[in-house]
């Protein structure tokens, strides 16, 4: 399919899809009278989305799978949620908000089981947790967080970026993707957060759950730290000890179905693998308005230069170097500029990102349901088997997929109204169906592995 | 996936019941509504830490983790001294059954809603005496309000087969009560979860304050008493499902026929239903009330220590041969005692059960494919669970959140596919097996 085809199947497509929300936007201006107790508030919203395909070199290795027919596809989501927050003392505060979200899926191809491609709708929660305000001095706070709670310690971050608590260890596959929780106020983390705020200084003590990969329930401390230096830059750090607290050891070790996993090299040596490691993470901020005396003609969010780079796990053995290439291979940097727009927009963010990653970006080797699953710190194009004696000791670098792009924007319309969209080459993965979900679950390819691939997104959001 | 379809499926009835008591109360209640909102959050994390699941697994859920952590928001409206509603919706994260490292593979959590409440009151006096309450839709109820774990016997699980369910739930049905000083009584029109779903339980709860300190409580539950589909409910000889069994053959001294002749005269084939009558006794005593005093020593009491609480049922009047033929093993007995922890803590319980039935405590059979017969493949003695017991512990924090523990051996069944394929299998099965958890919940 041509850029101009698919432009103009893309306008169309985004004219309906505005076409329906705006009535919607119309139903929400419309005040409603609810009086609620003292110090609670409800907060609603609702949304619709549409992200376009337009280019995708994947080639995944699925019977009936043609590359390039999931150009011009696309990808439908709504939602909406309900939160309640009340303010119960000036120590203590709890939030508690539901939320169900549906969404089409991509079939690998029309042939494979008719092109079995279920639409979704899922229950998730929004907010359940409480914080508590156990200490607060005249420059110095401490309070404590707990339950399902959204954490971000990048806020300038919109796609890319957000490594040290975004994805799994080994392999150190990267998370991105348009508004997803990760980049929203929405429950991201289930644990506990001890915040200590010094002046211009924070830190973040975090023990989470792991709800997202495998092995499930595993606790990852963490610790970041963020020092405002002067209004116009902020620097910031963390680590996070991912999986350190198992809660079966076997697994977060690397136990599986028949063995272990473990890397035999050419030399006969022999080193187990396990899902655990550590990433560590730097960011920096900097805003050069405050030097030029204020926003002036400009929007709170423009010139605003941000970046963020990590490692995502430090064990460099003879083994991990084999697998996940040496620390600079494992070292995503995200670079974001916010484009000046003078108020006609929220921000309008251009982020690039470089990971020389060797691993195909692919989670599939997290998949924990379907009779085959069977998951594996190796990356998925190793091709190993449970039986490593005779797997080989390299594995084909992937290269194309080293960098990465993203220009997000937003516009509020009358304060409860937010339009936002998105071109990306990113690590998007809408999950592709092969067969039915019983047994099959979606394969996690990112869909953008080339340089020549990118995708659109559009969100109508409404909300009080 | 095909647990989240299933539960999805539960979810669909109630879901639209409630978006009805919405509809009805939004309407009839437009003029002037009172409106309280509440909203609570928890976590709850735990280990099983010794187990016995069957024969051929046997401990594959030792050093199981357990959690799950959810939220719930709901509404109360109050329309005027007669009519009150209430919504609440909820979304829980849980997880499959683990089982064995080997199949830890298939081990994912996943969020599931639920419709928390959906119900419309009417309150009025009656015979300008006592107070009569109507409440229709999907509500809380719980009889004995001492019950922290075991006991609860009149409305959970079935009555044949006999399997013990640990846990609460809601009734979705209608609950007339009538109250007039110290007697309580509690009519309910239950439709039943369990599969077979949607068949209708009478059931009458009664219970009378003594004097002050002493409640006396009975109950009867004709469970099943209008069945949606005959068929399901009395299944006859043959079940549809492959997990079951609905008849057997016994010969002429009473004894099971594992190979029947069908021309053997002296064989006879017995038949049943899922159908049968619960009864219920229960008791609580507060010494504290009864002999008047509030400390022990110089340390004072808090408002449940020494409670001692006790329940009683027989499940199925009705005998059948060789599974159902003692109503002595058709009797569980729990008794409970809130130790004396001096406001330290909210309560600190104890619960023993004593229940000698001898046939298997896996209800999948009835759950499955409506076998009433209990399942025989999975164990070879099933008198290792007679004795169950809890320990446990509450402490309200900030007056708006909740710790709470508990320590057992009960009725735990992880549910789940693998391992124990069959997801009414009990994971506690003999003497040495217990689990723990601790859950802290935040409301308001």
């Amino acid at each position: 399919m041509n850029a101009s085809t698919l432009c103009r199947q893309s306008l169309v497509r985004a004219g309906l899809f505005l076409l329906i929300g705006m009535p919607l936007h119309s139903f929400a201006q419309e005040n409603a009278t609810l009086s609620l107790p003292e110090g609670v508030t409800l907060g609603a919203a609702g949304w619709l989305q549409l992200n376009t395909i337009g280019n995708s070199s994947v080639n995944p290795a699925i019977s009936g799978f043609e590359p390039g027919k999931l150009d011009g596809k696309s990808v439908l989501g709504s939602g909406a949620q309900l939160t309640l927050k009340a303010v119960l003392s000036e120590r203590l505060r709890i939030a508690a908000g539901v939320g169900v979200a549906g969404g089409s899926t991509l079939a690998a191809s029309p042939t494979v089981k008719g092109g079995y491609a279920p639409a979704t709708v899922d229950a998730y929660v929004d907010a359940a947790n409480f914080t508590y305000q156990a200490y607060a001095g005249t420059n110095s706070k401490v309070s404590i967080t707990g339950g399902l709670f959204s954490y971000i310690y990048n806020p300038d971050a919109k796609n890319l970026g957000l490594y040290l608590l975004r994805g799994p260890v080994y392999p150190g596959i990267l998370i991105s993707g348009f508004e997803t929780k990760h980049v929203l106020p929405t429950a991201n983390l289930l644990g506990l957060q001890v915040r200590h705020q010094w002046g211009a200084f924070t830190e973040d003590f975090l023990l989470s759950s792991d709800m997202e990969f495998y092995p499930f329930f595993d606790l990852s401390p963490a610790y970041v730290a963020s020092y405002q230096v002067h209004p116009s830059f902020r620097i910031g750090a963390g680590v996070n000890f991912h999986h350190l607290i198992s809660v079966d050891e076997k697994l977060t070790s690397g136990h599986s179905q028949q063995d272990r996993w473990k890397y035999i090299s050419a030399s006969g040596d022999t080193t187990n693998l396990g899902f655990n490691g550590t990433k560590v993470m730097a960011n920096a901020s900097f805003d050069p308005k405050p030097l030029l005396g204020g926003n002036g003609i400009f929007g709170a969010e423009d010139l605003k230069l941000y970046g963020e780079v990590a490692i995502i796990g430090l064990n460099t053995d003879e083994a991990h170097k084999a697998i996940y290439g040496d620390l600079t291979d494992r070292m995503p940097v995200m670079v974001g500029f916010n484009l000046p727009v003078f108020n006609y927009l929220e921000h309008l963010s251009l982020e690039v990102e470089w990971y020389g990653a060797k691993s195909e970006d692919n989670l599939d080797g997290y998949n924990t349901s379907g009779s085959s699953a069977s998951p594996t710190p190796y990356p998925t194009n190793w091709n190993t088997t449970f039986d490593k004696a005779n797997a080989s000791t390299t594995a084909p670098r992937v290269k194309r997929d080293d960098w990465k792009w993203s220009v997000h924007g937003s516009r509020m319309i009358q304060e409860h109204v937010l339009l936002s969209f998105q071109v990306a080459n990113d690590h998007y993965r809408p999950g592709i169906f092969d067969g039915y979900a019983d047994s099959n679950p979606p394969h996690r390819y990112a869909l953008m592995v080339t340089p020549k691939d990118w995708y659109t997104s559009l969100k109508l959001a409404y909300f009080f | 996936m095909r647990a989240r379809k299933m539960m999805a499926m539960n979810v669909r009835i109630p879901f639209l019941l409630a978006v009805l008591t919405l509809a009805a109360v939004a309407s009839s209640f437009a003029q002037d509504l009172r409106l309280e909102v509440h909203g609570a959050g928890w976590t709850q994390m735990g280990k099983i830490e010794e187990s016995y699941v069957g024969l051929d697994q046997q401990g594959a859920n030792d050093k199981n983790w357990m959690q799950n952590s959810g939220v719930q928001i709901g509404v109360t409206a109050k329309a005027d001294a007669h009519w009150d509603a209430g919504l609440a919706l909820g979304v829980v994260g849980v997880h499959l059954n683990r089982g064995s490292t080997e199949v830890a593979n298939f081990w994912y959590p996943f969020w599931v809603p639920y419709v928390g409440e959906a119900r419309v009151t009417y309150t009025d006096s009656l015979f300008n005496a006592g107070k009569f309450q109507l409440t229709m839709g999907s509500f809380g109820y719980a009889y004995n309000p001492d019950v922290k774990n075991l006991g609860g016997y009149l409305m959970r699980g079935y009555v044949y087969p006999g399997a013990i369910e640990s846990g609460f739930g809601t009734v979705f049905g209608a609950l007339a009560r009538y109250e007039q000083g110290k007697f309580r009584n509690d009519v309910i029109l239950k439709s039943e979860e369990l599969r077979p779903a949607y068949d209708l339980s009478l059931i009458d709860v009664i219970s009378y304050r003594v004097i002050p300190g002493l409640e006396l409580g009975a109950g009867v539950n004709f469970y099943r008493l209008i069945p949606r589909d005959p068929d399901l409910t009395t299944p006859g000889l043959q079940c549809t499902g492959s997990y079951g069994q609905c008849s057997y053959v016994v010969d002429s001294s009473g004894n099971l026929v594992a190979s029947p002749n069908s021309s053997n005269p002296t064989q006879d084939t017995i038949t049943g239903s899922l159908a049968g009558t619960k009864l219920m006794a229960r008791f609580s005593a507060d010494p504290k009330a009864l002999f008047g005093f509030d400390r022990l020593g110089s340390l004072v009491l808090g408002k449940q220590d020494l409670v001692l609480y006790g329940e009683w049922a027989l499940l199925g009047l009705k005998n059948y041969p060789v599974f159902y033929d003692d109503p002595l093993r058709r009797m569980p007995v729990m008794l409970g005692f809130n130790l004396p922890v001096f406001g330290q803590l909210d309560y600190l319980s104890l619960e023993v059960e004593y229940y000698a039935s001898k046939n298997s405590s896996d209800n999948s059979s009835a759950n499955f494919c409506g076998g009433w017969v209990p399942r025989q493949n999975d164990d070879s003695v099933y008198g290792r669970d007679d004795w169950k017991w809890s320990v446990n512990a509450a402490k309200s924090l900030l007056t708006n959140l909740q710790f709470s523990a508990q320590l057992a051996n009960d009725h735990l069944r992880t549910g789940g596919w693998h391992n124990a394929p069959n997801s009414g299998s009990e994971a506690l099965r003999t003497p040495k097996d217990w689990y723990w958890t601790c859950k802290l919940a935040y409301f308001f």
